[in-house]
């Protein structure tokens, strides 16, 4: 079946995230799709999947106009999406599983489990799965359920498939194995949409590539017409001017405040050693789901790790908690603000002094209204925080306000590593040039500071050195003066 | 070997073996609780249970709980002992459908709050069992339905039989019973139900009206819980606005919980239900014969939740290990 979209276009509240992007799919092709985060990629196969509606454009099947309202009609008219992590029924059959939502018969009438359970081991055979369609999911890999998700698709006769990163679960032999069943599919007249941030995988796989980046669709090329360097520099775009990177006198200085060595926290990340001085600026590029989080986390003591050593000014200890590594002069500022960095409904001065209740109470531990106030003016003031007064809540602020807040929050505690995750999300541009300035500030003033962002260019105009991490493993550590978005891209992705 | 392996893997062995546990403990130490007369007691306490159960555990299969149940029941109580006092006359299978449908009009309420609100089951249950034991005061003007106000053709519904002496009442759940477990087990709508309840963000993915699904387990619960109304009746021929139904939805959940359906939905059986109601009528009728008195009923029934839930618990787990061992 043919696919083509044209002049695809998807806004949400007003902010455009896809723009005109016309786009065609055959039968019997695998055609990747490329983009940094929130390139376009995802909320393109969302509309082609009927997960989102357009805000504009056409889609045509075999030129007949289409309208996919529902994932039910993307189904009905032969798309299926295969999700990243397998939308699987862990309760029920492997039958049940692949024949949900489409068994024989109205409501009332009787499943033919004869029937599911033979035309299941048909299906589960013919892409060399052997199992048993009578067992209970509960306790399957999750490639045998991507397998089985897969299997559900071809029990609806889908003429389209499209796999949202369907690799990044599985293990080398496993993507083996699905490779295999992909060729398998294609050579039947399948089409099939393949999204991956292996660039390896995508010219073993594919066909065509398509690259989008920042709701654009950029170009559309054969396979064995471009080199994974192009492919970069179309995700990137055009080279954006370096800002100078704020030197300081942490290179100076002798000592280490943090040494990690070899840390390692199951399949989230691996061998994780890195140093950090006084004053240091250690930006972590990479993409979302490369493990920066959780490398940060478990250094914070939110997370555990399984082996490995940190050392904290020369000495080796273990944090077990947040509030040991605060003690010890920790501070972490998460990327999910509305979920973990703030209490919503909770004064601004409140929310600025809640790290340090120690500071804040009398001899009996109660708080002094007097001082939470004096305390949190200060940084109210040094921070340029718009509010009309100490007392307003925080979540009446704006996302770039909310943003100080927090990080007055950690400053009150005067740590001596400071972890930014994602800091400059979803604030503006203005608020996000003084947020920069405090990060330099800061830096001045001797906090170590890890930054963890997704934004290249964020990465590059302050960080001294970059740590580049790509599942869970560090592959680049580049010192900022031969720095470049091409360089962190290509240890990014492979 | 083979076959041990398969017999552990019975979901509801944990439960069974407690109830052989309990009836073995029970014997022992009083050998009247072997009689025919104490097991014609528990069979005889466990129908407006266990009709109740099925529909509560149809809810708590696709992920919510109702705990509006009891005020269900004395509601259609209520409706059907006014029917009564108005239309001696009225006949079972009148009065069946009168107190279903009252019923199922409530829990229906229930389901629509619910899904179209987006409210949290408990607490819209929590709020609808005093709504409806409201509506039981208001509309029963507080007196109680009586004896005599019942017709005798109801009351000898739980006594008397057309088979093998067995009371009409028990042959009527039993048939309720088999209709859910062929229901849940065999029919499309009943697989979409444990769909919905194990992911019903993927259960929408793949087709399945989620809204229509809780709906129709609310609807059938309430329809149930109307029926048990009859049952409470006919049984104890009286309706009494402040008593009926009373707390009836903690021993209907603990049965349902106790017989192995997961609270966070998707698994649960007929059968585990049904051994879960039975063991808390054998619970009820052997505490007197062991001379244990009634203030520690409360008390015992909590532990034996616990201790069930516990082993339960112990057995997925052994379940787990066989087959992660048999998928190697």
């Amino acid at each position: 079946m043919n696919l083509s979209a044209k002049n695809i276009g998807k806004s949400f509240s007003g902010v455009n995230v896809l723009r005109k992007v016309d786009f065609e799919l055959k039968p019997g092709e695998v055609h990747a799709l490329v983009g940094e985060n929130g390139a376009g990629k995802s909320t393109f196969v969302k509309i082609l999947s009927g997960v989102y509606t357009p805000s504009e454009g056409e889609i045509y099947l075999d030129n007949n106009k289409v309208q996919i309202s529902t994932p039910i009609v993307a189904q009905k008219n032969g798309i299926s999406l295969i999700h990243q992590e397998p939308q699987s029924f862990s309760h029920l059959s492997v039958a049940e599983n692949i024949f949900m939502g489409h068994m024989d018969g109205s409501n009332f009438s009787r499943v033919n489990w004869q029937n599911i359970n033979k035309s299941s081991e048909k299906i589960l055979s013919s892409i060399g799965l052997e199992i048993d369609p009578k067992i209970i999911m509960e306790g399957l890999s999750i490639a045998d359920q991507q397998m089985i998700e897969i299997a559900g698709a071809l029990s609806k006769n889908s003429k389209i498939l499209i796999m949202d990163e369907p690799t990044s679960p599985l293990t080398p032999n496993e993507v083996g194995k699905l490779f295999e069943i992909v060729q398998q599919l294609k050579s039947k007249g399948m089409a099939i949409i393949f999204i991956s941030h292996r660039l390896e995988e995508i010219k073993a796989i594919s066909d065509r590539v398509t690259i989008f980046r920042d709701g654009d669709l950029i170009t559309t090329k054969k396979i064995n017409e471009v080199t994974n360097e192009n492919i970069i520099k179309f995700m990137i775009g055009r080279s954006i001017e370096k800002v100078e990177v704020k030197e300081n006198d942490y290179s100076t200085k002798e000592q280490f405040v943090l040494n990690i060595k070899n840390l390692s926290y199951s399949n989230k990340f691996k061998n994780i050693s890195f140093n950090l001085k006084k004053g240091e600026i250690l930006g972590f590029a990479g993409l979302v789901g490369a493990g920066r989080t959780e490398v940060a986390k478990s250094i914070f003591g939110a997370e555990s790790y399984d082996y490995g050593e940190i050392y904290f000014n020369g000495n080796k200890i273990t944090n077990n908690s947040p509030n040991e590594a605060i003690e010890k002069g920790f501070a972490y500022v998460p990327e999910d603000r509305k979920l973990m960095g703030i209490f919503g409904p909770v004064a601004v001065e409140d929310n600025i002094t809640s790290a340090v209740p120690k500071d804040i109470s009398n001899k009996f531990g109660l708080i002094n209204t007097k001082l939470v106030s004096s305390k949190s003016s200060e940084y109210i003031k040094k921070f340029n925080i718009m509010l009309t007064s100490g007392r307003q809540l925080i979540e009446e602020l704006s996302g770039g306000n909310q943003q100080k807040c927090i990080i007055s929050k950690w400053l009150m505690s005067n740590p001596s590593v400071l972890i930014l995750d994602e800091p400059t999300r979803g604030v503006d541009v203005g608020v996000k040039s003084e947020m920069y300035e405090i990060i330099n500030q800061l830096a001045k003033m001797g906090t170590a500071i890890i930054l963890i962002s997704s934004e290249l260019p964020e990465i590059l105009s302050l960080s001294h050195r970059i740590i580049v991490m790509r599942e869970g493993q560090i592959t680049n550590v580049l010192d900022h003066k031969d720095a470049t978005q091409e360089k962190i891209m290509k240890f990014a992705i492979s | 070997m083979k076959f041990f392996d398969k017999f552990l893997r019975i979901r509801e062995l944990g439960i069974f073996s407690i109830i052989v546990f309990f009836v073995i403990i029970a014997s022992v130490i009083d050998s009247r609780f072997l009689t025919i007369d104490s097991w014609r007691a528990v069979l005889l306490a466990i129908p407006l249970i266990l009709v109740m159960a099925m529909g509560q555990m149809m809810v708590i299969i696709c992920r919510h709980v109702d705990i509006s149940i009891g005020s269900t029941l004395a509601f259609a109580a209520i409706i059907i002992g006014l029917v009564f006092i108005h239309y001696p006359g009225t006949s079972l299978w009148m009065a069946l459908i009168i107190t279903s449908f009252v019923g199922l009009i409530m829990g229906l309420i229930n389901g629509f709050i619910v899904t179209r609100f987006n409210v949290h089951s408990i607490i819209v249950t929590l709020g609808t069992l005093s709504l409806y034991r409201g509506l039981v005061f208001i509309v029963s003007g507080g007196r109680q339905i009586d004896r005599n106000d019942i017709p005798e053709h109801i009351v000898s519904f739980s006594q008397t039989s057309f088979l093998f002496s067995i009371p009409a009442i028990l042959i009527f759940s039993a048939v309720i019973v088999i209709i859910t477990h062929i229901l849940m087990r065999h029919s499309v709508l009943g697989r979409e139900i444990y769909a919905t309840g194990s992911n019903p963000v993927a259960a929408h993915l793949k087709g399945t009206n989620v809204t229509k699904v809780t709906l129709f387990c609310f609807g059938v619960c309430g329809m149930l819980a109307g029926v048990a109304g009859l049952f409470y009746a006919s049984r104890f021929g009286y309706v009494n606005p402040g008593v009926t139904g009373v707390g009836i939805e903690f021993i209907v959940i603990a049965g349902v919980i106790i017989g192995g359906t997961s609270i966070t939905g998707g698994s649960g059986t007929v059968l585990g239900t049904f051994l879960g109601i039975l063991l808390l009528g054998i619970i009820n009728v052997a505490l007197p014969v062991l001379n244990i008195p009634g203030e520690f009923q409360k008390a015992i029934y909590g532990l034996i939740i616990v201790v069930a839930l516990a082993l339960d618990q112990l057995i997925i787990y052994r379940m787990k290990k066989l087959s992660a061992s048999s998928n190697v």
